[in-house]
């Protein structure tokens, strides 16, 4: 079990910090790779999969 | 700037939360500001693939505007690119862009709607600029701000809109010489402003948008407005109402995280196939038909939301093996579902089990309602937890997410209910969980043939290959059984009609199983080839509580039944060809 104080490590870049203005122009080596994967899984993501609870119908 | 980008840490106990119950108000926030990261980050990436395909996007001109409304308000902008449009408009684009099949919809439909948010932005901050803003389905959308028409024949194209210091606009048509005065948030002619509905009760206060115009509301293609008229918005809104109130007296922990996650509420037509629905790519965004009561809204509030709630942590961190690439058996669903779809429905389904076990007994009228629901969704999270724990699709930090909702369900699990319903949900369960696998599981071959010999030569079955069997989704199409949904509306104290019920089931509803049993068996001695008859056989047969091969593996007896058929037998033994198969098939 971790320490109530630990964090849980993600993958995904923070960059609510990051003004509009900077995002055009920023340009580092994990920004690179995010862009990548965000491009790919955009690829592979279906748009029309919903999570939802379907209707019955009689 | 710093010369590496941080990422984004979840505290121990806010993940800790997520499982054990409902999120707090700085859990939330800490998905949204997950959310808010990818959005951007989809942002940029769009950019440069605009760049770099040599787009001259129309939006391009509008980006130093969102710029400048992001310095005079970034909290507003962030608001924006958090709106549930925002992130279907994103995904749909990046998408495109990457030459993925999507639908008819021009691409630069979708590119232009930067403009949208632009002008939505520009309106919000009272920054002054002209931009041409897209018109679909003859109105330009600004999100958060409203929908304006044009007097033109014009469905789709695009238009000017020059906004004010004062946050008033002006909506030009490129030809014709027409406009739109417009004062935000004032209707006026050609005008309407969003939706925006707001109740507080005990304290805490929801405000939600409710969507009946925006062009991405269904999370898909660009749709048409589809306002709600006086009474049926009137209706919805006394529906919230009454809902929050439920949720504030009785469930003030869902009613806290609702206050902080949910943003729309999209209005669903009664017709639609889903009764609601969200997406992961429009965090805080709930589709829902109208409900019957005030009670059912609520939990269907509380349902969907958590669905909101697992994208946006499942877009944090991996709690299933990337690499686990089985289908699986998801009671709620009719198809083949992969690990992340098990893990939606325990998360989501819990908190029905939680919700309907506080409802039992609250009334009279509605104690049958609640008691139907709350058995039926504690069996089905039970055994998908169970399934889920055992498939190895989870990761470390998934299986002890898994585990503590396990935890939870045992913890909500406990409350009596009549025993015909606990039975009746058995029953449901049974059936569906039957019909799934005729549906979907591919029988070994060779086992079938061998066991084909074996019954025709009279000799003992061969025991079936170990492991689980082959998921090939919609390999056999098994009509739709009322069976089920007669039963599950009953329970549900709604009414409910069917035409062209056979005697068998009839029977079957109406208790009298040695009835229907016989009637199954004349049925599948007249058409062998009937599924369904062979699936109510198994029901009848498992009437006193033994399980039986047609429920727990009906790929198997009907593999069985069709290479007998095809070897000119009649098959006209099914109970003793059930019973024969039984003995060799594990039926735990």
């Amino acid at each position: 079990m971790r320490s109530t104080d630990s964090d849980v490590c993600t993958e995904l870049l923070d960059l609510t910090g990051v003004s509009l203005r900077e995002l055009r122009s920023i340009r580092t080596p994990s920004l690179d790779s995010a862009i990548r994967k965000v491009f790919d899984s955009s690829k592979l993501v279906d748009i029309d999969e919903v999570q939802g609870q379907a209707q019955i119908k009689l | 700037m710093p010369v590496e980008l941080p990422r984004h840490q979840l505290p121990w106990p806010s993940f800790t939360q997520l499982s054990t119950g409902p999120a707090g108000k700085l859990v939330v926030d800490q998905l949204r500001a997950g959310q808010l990261s990818r959005r951007k980050l989809q942002l940029r990436a769009l950019i440069e693939l605009i760049e770099a395909a040599g787009l001259r996007a129309a939006s391009a001109h509008v980006w130093p505007i969102l710029i400048a409304a992001e310095s005079r308000n970034s909290a507003l902008v962030d608001e924006l690119l958090l709106h549930p449009s925002a992130g279907v408009w994103l995904t749909r684009s990046l998408r495109k862009l990457s030459g993925a099949p999507v639908d008819s919809t021009p691409l630069r439909t979708d590119l232009d709607y930067l403009a949208s948010l632009t002008g939505a932005a520009a309106l919000r901050c009272g920054i002054p600029c002209t931009i041409d803003v897209p018109v679909v389905h003859g109105v330009a959308t600004l999100p958060t701000v409203g929908q304006l028409r044009l007097p033109s024949a014009f469905p789709a194209g695009k238009a000017i809109l020059e906004t004010a210091p004062d946050g008033s606009g002006i909506l030009r048509a490129l030809v014709g010489g027409v406009s739109v005065e417009f004062v935000p948030p004032l209707p006026s002619p050609g005008f309407v402003p969003v939706n925006r509905h707001t109740v507080e009760y005990r304290g805490t206060r929801l405000s939600v948008e409710i969507d009946d115009r925006g062009p991405y509301r269904t999370f898909s293609a660009p749709v048409a407005p589809n306002p709600l008229d006086q009474p049926g918005y009137s209706e919805w809104t006394k529906l919230i109402d009454e809902a929050w109130q439920i949720l504030t007296s009785h469930y003030p922990g869902f009613a806290t995280e609702l206050a902080s996650g949910m943003s729309t509420l999209v209005p669903l037509e009664t017709e639609s196939s889903f009764t609601g629905a969200s997406s992961s790519i429009a965090f805080g965004a709930i589709a829902m038909t109208s409900k019957y009561s005030a009670v059912d809204l609520a939990e269907a509030l509380v349902h969907e939301l958590q669905h909101s709630k697992m994208n946006a942590l499942l877009d944090l961190v991996d709690l299933v093996d990337p690499n686990f690439s089985e289908l699986l058996y998801a009671p709620w669903r009719d198809d083949p579902r992969p690990a992340s779809g098990l893990l939606h429905g325990i998360f989501a389904f819990l908190t029905a089990v939680e919700f309907w076990r506080v409802q039992l007994g609250q009334d009279e009228a509605g104690g049958r309602h609640a008691q139907f629901s709350y058995a039926y969704r504690r069996q089905q999270v039970r055994q998908t937890a169970d399934v889920l724990l055992a498939s190895g699709a989870l990761t470390d930090l998934g299986r002890f997410f898994v585990e503590s909702l396990s935890a939870r369900l045992t913890a909500a699990e406990d409350a009596d209910v009549p025993a015909e319903l606990d039975a009746a949900v058995t029953r449901v369960a049974n059936e569906q969980q039957a019909t799934w696998c005729l549906r979907h599981l591919r029988p070994d071959e060779s086992w079938v043939a061998a066991t084909t010999e074996a019954w025709l030569a009279g000799t003992e079955p061969p025991r079936p290959p170990a492991g689980p069997a082959e998921v090939t989704p919609w390999r056999r199409s098994v009509p739709h059984s009322p069976r089920m949904d007669l039963l599950r509306l009953r329970y549900l104290g709604q009414r409910a009609r069917r035409r062209n019920l056979s005697a068998a089931d009839l029977a079957y509803m109406a208790g009298d199983l040695t009835a229907a049993r016989t009637a199954y068996i004349a049925t599948i001695l007249g058409a062998p080839q009937d599924d369904q008859a062979w699936l109510g056989l198994g029901l009848t047969m498992s009437a006193d509580g033994q399980r039986n091969t047609l429920l727990t593996a009906p790929h198997l007896v009907l593999g069985v039944r069709d290479r007998l058929l095809g070897r000119e037998d009649p098959c006209d033994r099914p109970v003793q060809l059930v019973n024969w198969l039984t003995s060799a098939v594990p039926t735990g």
